[in-house]
């Protein structure tokens, strides 16, 4: 009975080191955000898929891209900061503040991303989930609730249509 | 079909496999080096590595 229940259950997270990545991330944003405790956080990220053909071998390859997803209802702003799948370090912020933002919108094909244009030249596809178990190649970080909290800023704050 | 031409088959697959995980990665590193001669390193990758003594800080 225990065994099947708990194999119907499902993975469990392990809610100590989902804290302390949690506490993690907490310190690499405020370490490169100078007012980062004005700010709530999710972890995110982008994929970057191209398609290679190398003679015989052709396939497509995925490159993932961790994110420290920072947002204040407030300033409208959503800073991102990218970061490792074991949080040793992180590269600079970038600012996406909405008054400055070409569009935002929340995609559902191909995949569920946010997606932001900062200008006509580019723009950031912003996958996020309740928790992803793979630690390779994610941060592993259980956010059900702060993800409720974004989507909720992103579609009724942020997003331009 | 006799168990040695099965074994041969899964064999020449196996092979075949092999090579072409080899050739992706001769050749997928042969175009990154190109890439990088030509583009050079981005120097926008400034990183941060995580301070120890913050993160303590915020632990206790």
């Amino acid at each position: 009975m225990g065994f099947f229940s708990k194999l119907f259950k499902g993975p469990e997270i392990d809610m100590e080191k989902s804290n302390l990545n949690a506490k993690k991330m907490r310190t690499l944003f405020n370490q490169v955000v100078p007012d980062g405790d004005e700010y709530k956080l999710i972890f995110g990220y982008t994929e970057d898929v191209s398609r290679f053909n190398f003679g015989f071998v052709h396939g497509s390859k995925t490159k993932i891209g961790n994110l420290i997803v920072g947002w204040n209802e407030e300033k409208e702003t959503i800073i991102v900061v990218p970061t490792v799948p074991d949080l040793s370090g992180c590269g600079d912020a970038t600012y996406y503040r909405r008054n400055e933002i070409l569009k935002a919108y929340r995609n559902k094909y191909p995949t569920d991303a946010f997606i932001i244009y900062p200008d006509k030249k580019g723009y950031i596809g912003i996958n996020a989930y309740d928790w992803l178990e793979d630690e390779k190649l994610y941060v592993y970080v259980s956010q059900e609730k702060e993800l409720a909290e974004f989507t909720d800023f992103f579609m009724n704050r942020y997003a331009t249509k | 079909m006799p168990f040695g031409e099965i074994f041969g088959a899964v064999i020449f697959l196996i092979v075949i496999v092999i090579f072409g995980n080899i050739w992706y990665s001769i050749v997928d590193s042969i175009l990154e080096k190109i890439k990088y001669k030509l583009f050079g390193k981005n120097e926008n990758t400034a990183w941060h590595t995580l301070d120890e003594e913050k993160f303590e800080k915020k632990d206790n």
